[in-house]
């Protein structure tokens, strides 16, 4: 009580939530993640807020969990890991900073949504890279921080893409811009000499922005972020490729993105598939899944300002003589589903309900990185454990999506279950821990490490752990920022 | 300053009597410093063993590749990694190659070429290292700066062995990040500009298609190469411009349109520099190249991935060019001369001819950021070499600055240059003056920031980033044993 | 003459290594990028081109420190010029000249080699670069070669003293002979009047006795009547055409290489080799005859003051661009049945033998290490034999084949065309 009036004084007491259920709300999540209740909620607006939470957290002890997307959350990376947590919840500080066509950038605050941001990018021309059809809440600062995989990975020349600068507080409450934001000058007085910020690296010898990404709110209070822009193509022709087997359409998509010749570039298995264009979660996927090939490439081959016919036309003509030699076809439309209708969904955010609950109602993922070639064996060791699970492996949804310029692979596995069966949901979670021990025993690597698999993950890189933790010494002595997540 | 017998001879333990030397002969060629010794390590486990010794003596390392030019302090023991020069892996299959310091950009790319493939090559040359932090021509389709690396091995300057990303979670190249927070926060450079400490002992670079021939065809004798033919879809121009607004106009398009493998801003001076091969041709060569341009522009390479990719690249580059009023230049449309610079500026990335045959020094404001606000600061240092010119106290290259688009043109470089007679001290004193200006302006006006050193004014503007990085290096360099400073590669 | 003519130069190294390595744009690999055998052996930066000119600065600023590591960098050089070619394809600067400078510096200055003192103090008793067993024209017995010394000659034929007395090695000049005498040229040899060409002495830094060897050679030349001279020795080739040249001894000799001769012979329908020589061979570039082999360049003039590295009149630099690569490779493939396969270091920028700069006398071990790096890279050609046109580089290159045991065959070119016509 005593520690709520501290914090109420701080920030002020309009942005203290003293509703139960709102706090609560935080104190689980889909995820397996254990409860702990928050003791408060604050919903900041502004620089000066932050900085007060901050204050206060550091006078106080008092755990800080930052939170920029609206529910469902799914990572437990929301959720506190000790009890006395204040959940910073920024998903109200919904200011777009900034769309600049000419130097393809865009700034925005934690709580603009990606619904929100697209509609602003597209009046200027530009369009942003972005994640699998994010949920409607889902935060773009959120996103690009938890360094997401993107669906056009030609525009991913750097894991930390699309992510440029950002304006951080740190857990010791001090203020620090990374990249061409740092200075000289603030961010005002650089846009009024044309600078915008755009260049992530430094400054100094630190590439500071890496930092703040995959530390799921573990160093700082990030309040804004700019972030590379790509421009509105004027011509798209969406195709997908079906297959029975995935290596030929691995083998295509590594050359359509060594070539740099399409935008969107990733890969579902049916069941994900069907699920997307499953609208409701009372609708039947069934026909339209078995309707679907087994694993479906889909891509977009686009034009822009010049000649834009030509420019597909030439790459189209490329990709074909690449099909023909794999033997496989690329199609505009099949078993019931047409690349335009894909297109169109993977270019905006998810509609309501969230696709990867529509089908039981929740879902866990398993993600990570990993080489081309062990994709289909990792696979494999998923399904076999499925089966042993007795979760159905054709009910298990893949997703792959080739990373950073193909230089790696995201896979994806999503398991659906229906979160108010007990059996079901326990089945998921030992599921998920097998699969996850599993996985990295052959040579996955998760690089965004949550929940329950975090310590196993993290335990294996004491190395890195331990240069982490010097980070974390510096920049939060005294581990107010999101205890209890990564290896802190 | 020697070192106590005691301690050459753990060392020498170490690395072998052979790959050990503090002998003051052999000083001067290296950077004329008094460095406590030299030491060749060949592998991590010696450069760990070497670095925990550093830390167990107080003794300073440095870590140098092929060390073109540096700047050290006195008694520092210097690493050369010259033996530590192997290409651990090509992986075509996911688009990187580890390698170990002393490869040098050349061999890597040679190797790279035979399989479709090749590498950003740094401005400072081919003959540099192939994991060097940096940027060059080829920025516009190979990225730049710290963001070719993958996975790093590290040795920190405590002597710990720390693998970035999966390589210490599973011992695979592909990724530096992770897991959570990525290393390579750090972990950008092992040579200027901004130095990590420690030891980069290998790293993996990116690498990307390469649609041209497996080997240039080239023919002649040094120093007359040229290329039997062009390559087919393969084209190199240069295109000047009436101002420099037109020129930026061109570049930014042709950056958005995706057509250009290396756009590179060059004077005519540097394209002069490049296509000679004696100072007194190269100062004909500028006279008469100069008379052909109408203003500042730029050197293009195109490189179609098909026939029908190179004739729309192409189509594209002569809208783009003519809407911006260019005008190609004619020297270049010689088949000869531009053979010589599709190999030179891709297989050596033209430096020593530039900037070192004349002689003399050159002083050097390069900043990598956002081009167009770059070059709008760069008009202002160009007009300011103006005078020095008139004086003769400057080599007269018409005031240009040059620079390149940097990832289809997101990203960008600019560089101004003044050469001079070092020995001259009226010369040396108004470049200076110069450089001190021109730096403090870009401060002042909110451009960038020209980090040269530790220097408190300057980390106050940019978020006391200065303070930060010395809390970190006090964490990883408890003993201090691993100060900034170093080789360019 | 002397190291302080050269101070600019050698201040001029701005260390971008390139005269470690083959001309970049040449690299064809990972492996058989390097083109420096010493700093490829002895890995101090101090070992490569510009780490000598880098010492070379230092020591005339402050003074020269002769320390065992000094001499071990001045003497563990084959002088192949390999970093000067390297270097100046980018930069307009002297190489070479200062690095023989300061070897005749340290050998005035009585900081020699004992291994090399002994080769020379062989040369002013015996006119010989090797131990000098029997007469020296021996090897010519029963040939029925017309003797310059009594005689006038058109051509002299310039043996060398390792074909004169190596017994290993005297087919060359057997070979060579013959060759002139099937295609009717009027030549003679000075037998065992001829005297060492002094090209190596002067290599190893012994400056003076070069001088004394050249004025005795140009001596024998004037009363021979000859107006040409051929050899088939490469280092010989470099002594007459360029180091004679150099220090104004040449006159208007005519000196050729027996390659440049054959080929011409060829042209004109003296020589026809006719016969099959089944052989898949590749071919070594002498550095004496290829890029050294470049013909001297008078220059004389002064820098121009300022900031720029030029000269009025402009200096024209020796960069291994007129150096004999041609005429060899254009024998060779006269040859029926020879099939030639470059390696990836030729020409210009070839990789040493390892013989040159005395190596072979005061360090075996590094000569052969560097032979069999050249051996290494020939095999990787799948030729069944390395020819080469110069007599040390083929006996280097068959003692690394010994110590191998690798089963590549060397021959000389002469030992082909002979093969071919006879």
């Amino acid at each position: 009580m005593m520690e709520q009036a501290a914090l109420a004084s701080a920030v002020g007491r309009e942005r203290v939530s003293l509703d139960p259920a709102e706090i609560d709300s935080f104190s689980q999540d889909i995820s397996f993640t254990n409860r702990v209740r928050p003791a408060s909620l604050v919903k900041p607006r502004t620089a000066a807020d932050i900085q007060g939470i901050l204050k206060f957290a550091n006078a106080t002890k008092t755990a800080l969990v930052p939170v920029s997307s609206g529910p469902p959350h799914f990572r437990g990376d929301t959720v506190p890991s000790v009890g006395g947590a204040v959940i910073v919840d920024m998903s109200g500080m919904k200011q777009i900073m900034l769309v600049d066509r000419a130097r393809r950038v865009a700034m925005c605050e934690p709580g603009v949504t990606f619904g929100e941001l697209i509609a602003a990018a597209a009046r200027e021309g530009l369009r942003l890279n972005m994640p699998l059809l994010p949920r409607a809440s889902k935060s773009v600062v959120g996103s690009i921080l938890e360094r997401e995989p993107v669906v056009m990975p030609k525009y991913q020349w750097d894991i930390s893409d699309p992510l440029a600068c950002a304006g951080i507080y740190f857990g010791t409450g001090d203020e620090f811009r990374t990249g061409q934001a740092a200075g000289p000058g603030t961010v005002a007085e650089q846009w009024a000499v044309g600078g915008v910020q755009k260049a992530p690296y430094g400054p100094g010898t630190a590439s500071w922005h890496r930092l703040i990404q995959g530390a799921q709110g573990t160093m700082g209070i990030v309040t804004w972020i700019s972030m590379r822009c790509e421009i509105l193509p004027s011509l798209e022709q969406p195709f997908f490729v079906g297959s029975s087997s995935l290596d030929p359409l691995l083998e295509l998509s590594y050359w359509l993105i060594r070539l740099r010749a399409v935008n969107e570039c990733f890969i579902l298995n049916n069941t994900n598939l069907a699920t997307i264009f499953t609208p409701t979660p009372a609708a039947d996927d069934r026909k339209l899944k078995s309707a679907l090939p087994a694993w479906t490439l889909f891509y977009t081959v686009a034009g822009y300002e010049y000649f834009p016919e030509e420019r597909v036309d030439s790459q189209i003509k490329d990709i074909t003589g690449i099909t023909q030699r794999l033997g496989i076809e690329a199609v505009k439309a099949a078993g019931g589903v047409s690349a335009n209708e894909i297109l169109k969904l993977v270019q905006q955010p998810c509609g309501n309900p969230y696709w990867k609950l529509r089908p039981k109602g929740a879902c866990q993922d398993i993600f990570y990185l990993t080489l081309r070639e062990k994709i289909e064996e990792q696979i494999a060791a998923v399904a076999q454990l499925a089966d042993k699970a007795g979760y159905a492996a054709s009910d298990v949804g893949v997703y792959i999506q080739p990373i950073v310029q193909g230089t790696s692979h995201h896979c994806e596995f999503n398991l659906f279950y229906d979160p108010t069966n007990s059996s079901e949901r326990n089945r998921v979670k030992e599921l998920t821990g097998s699969a996850t021990h599993s996985l990295i025993a052959k040579g996955a690597f998760f690089s965004r490490p949550y929940g329950e698999s975090a310590r196993a993950i993290l335990n294996r890189d004491a190395a890195t752990v331990a240069v982490l933790n010097t980070f974390k010494k510096v920049f939060d002595p005294n581990n107010v920022m999101n205890p209890g997540k990564v290896c802190f | 300053m020697a070192l106590s017998k005691e301690i050459y001879s753990a060392f020498e333990d170490v690395v072998g009597a052979e790959f050990i030397s503090d002998d003051p002969v052999i000083m001067p060629s290296y950077h004329a410093t008094e460095f406590a010794a030299i030491v060749l390590p060949e592998n991590t486990a010696q450069v760990q063993a070497i670095i925990k010794l550093c830390n167990k003596h107080k003794l300073p390392f440095r870590p140098v590749c092929t060390g073109w030019t540096g700047k050290f302090a006195k008694g520092v023991l210097y690493l050369d990694l010259r033996r530590m020069n192997r290409i651990v892996e090509i992986n075509e299959k996911n688009m990187y190659a580890v390698v170990e310091p002393y490869v040098i950009t050349a061999q890597l790319q040679a190797e790279l070429m035979k399989r479709g493939l090749h590498l950003n090559v740094k401005g400072a040359g081919s003959n540099c290292s192939a994991m060097l932090r940096g940027h060059g021509h080829l920025d516009q389709t190979t990225s730049g700066d710290d963001r070719n690396h993958l996975a790093i091995e590290w040795v920190t300057p405590a002597g710990d062995i720390v693998r970035s990303g999966s390589l210490g979670s599973s011992d695979e190249w592909f990724c530096g990040d992770g897991p959570g927070p990525s290393l390579r926060s750090i972990l950008t450079s092992a040579v200027p500009p901004g130095v990590t400490p420690g030891v980069f002992t290998k790293a993996a670079m990116k690498i990307y298609h390469w649609p041209g021939p497996t080997r240039f065809p080239i023919e002649g004798i040094s120093p007359n190469y040229s290329l039997s033919e062009i390559p087919p879809n393969l084209m190199a121009r240069y295109f000047s411009f009436p101002s420099v607004e037109k020129m930026w106009q061109a570049e930014i398009k042709i950056g958005e349109s995706e057509i250009a493998f290396e756009l590179m801003g060059f004077n005519v001076a540097m394209v002069a520099a490049n296509i000679t091969t004696s100072n007194e041709e190269e100062e004909k060569t500028f006279k008469r190249l100069s008379k052909e341009v109408q203003g500042p522009g730029f050197f293009i390479i195109l490189a179609g991935n098909s026939a029908a990719d190179f004739a729309y690249k192409k189509r594209v580059l002569h809208h783009i060019v003519n809407e911006a009023g260019g005008k190609s230049l004619a020297s270049l449309e010689d088949p000869r001369t531009e053979g010589i610079l599709l190999c030179q500026c891709i297989r050596i990335s033209a430096s020593i001819r530039e900037t070192f045959r004349p002689g003399g020094a050159f002083s050097s404001i390069p900043v990598m950021g956002q081009r167009d606000l770059t070059i709008k600061w760069a008009i202002g240092a160009g007009k300011a070499k103006e005078p020095l010119i008139a004086k003769g106290l400057i080599v007269d290259d018409g005031g240009a600055a040059f620079g390149w688009g940097v990832e289809q043109g997101h990203l960008g470089k600019t560089e101004i240059f003044c050469k001079f007679d070092p020995q001259n001290p009226v010369a040396k004193k108004a470049v200076e003056d110069w450089h001190k200006e021109q730096s403090a302006r870009a401060f002042k006006e909110r451009y960038f920031a020209l980090l040269q050193g530790q220097n408190e004014e300057i980390g106050r503007g940019l978020s006391n980033y200065h303070r930060w990085w010395n809390e970190i290096q006090k964490e990883l360099d408890p003993n201090r044993v691993s100060p900034e400073g170093g080789a360019l590669v | 003459m002397g190291l302080d003519e050269y101070k600019g130069d050698m201040e001029m190294c701005c260390r971008c290594s390139a005269c470690k390595w083959v001309p970049m744009q040449r690299v064809s690999g990972h492996r058989f990028a390097n083109v420096c055998p010493s700093i490829s052996r002895y890995n101090f930066h101090s070992y490569s081109g510009g780490g000598r000119l880098n010492i070379g600065a230092a020591m005339l600023k402050n003074g020269f420190n002769y320390t065992p590591r000094l001499l071990d960098i001045v003497y563990n050089c084959q002088m192949c010029g390999a970093c000067s070619v390297s270097c100046n394809y980018a930069m307009d600067m002297q190489v070479m000249e200062p690095l023989y400078e300061f070897r005749i510096k340290c050998v005035e200055d009585g900081k020699t080699h004992p291994a090399l003192d002994k080769v020379i103090a062989n040369l002013r008793k015996h006119g010989s670069m090797v131990p000098a067993k029997g007469k020296r024209g021996d090897w010519a017995a029963g040939m029925n070669l017309k003797d310059a010394t009594r005689e006038k000659v058109a051509v002299l034929y310039y043996v060398g003293s390792l074909t004169s007395y190596d017994r290993r090695m005297q087919k060359v000049a057997k070979a060579t002979a013959k060759i002139l005498q099937k295609a009717g040229v009027d030549f003679g040899i000075a037998g065992d009047a001829e005297t060492s060409s002094g090209g190596r002495a002067y290599q190893m830094g012994y400056k003076e006795d070069f001088l004394n060897q050249a004025r005795k050679n140009m001596a024998l030349i004037k009363q021979s009547g000859a107006k040409t001279i051929v050899t088939a020795s490469a280092e010989a080739y470099h002594a007459f055409k360029v180091l004679y040249d150099k220090f104004n001894l040449k006159g208007s000799l005519k000196v050729l290489h027996i390659s440049e001769y054959i080929q011409q012979l060829i042209k004109d329908g003296k020589l026809k080799p006719r016969k099959k020589v089944d052989l898949a061979v590749t071919y070594h570039d002498p550095c004496h005859l290829g890029r050294l082999g470049e013909p001297w360049i008078h220059w004389q003039g002064k820098k121009v003051p300022g900031d720029r590295f030029v000269f009025d009149p402009p200096k024209v630099y020796r960069r291994g661009t007129q150096g004999v690569f041609e005429p060899p490779r254009d024998v060779l493939k006269s040859i029926p049945g020879i099939k030639l396969t470059e390696m990836n270091r030729i020409k210009e920028y070839a990789w040493c033998c390892g013989a040159g700069g005395g190596v072979s006398e005061s360090n075996p071990e590094f000569a052969e290490w560097t032979a069999r790096e050249r051996i290494e890279e020939a095999e990787s050609t799948g030729a069944e034999a390395l020819v080469t046109a110069c007599p040390w580089c083929e006996k280097t290159f068959n003692a690394a084949i010994e110590a191998t045991g690798s089963h590549l065959k060397v021959y000389d070119v002469v030992e082909l065309v002979e093969k071919a016509i006879e």
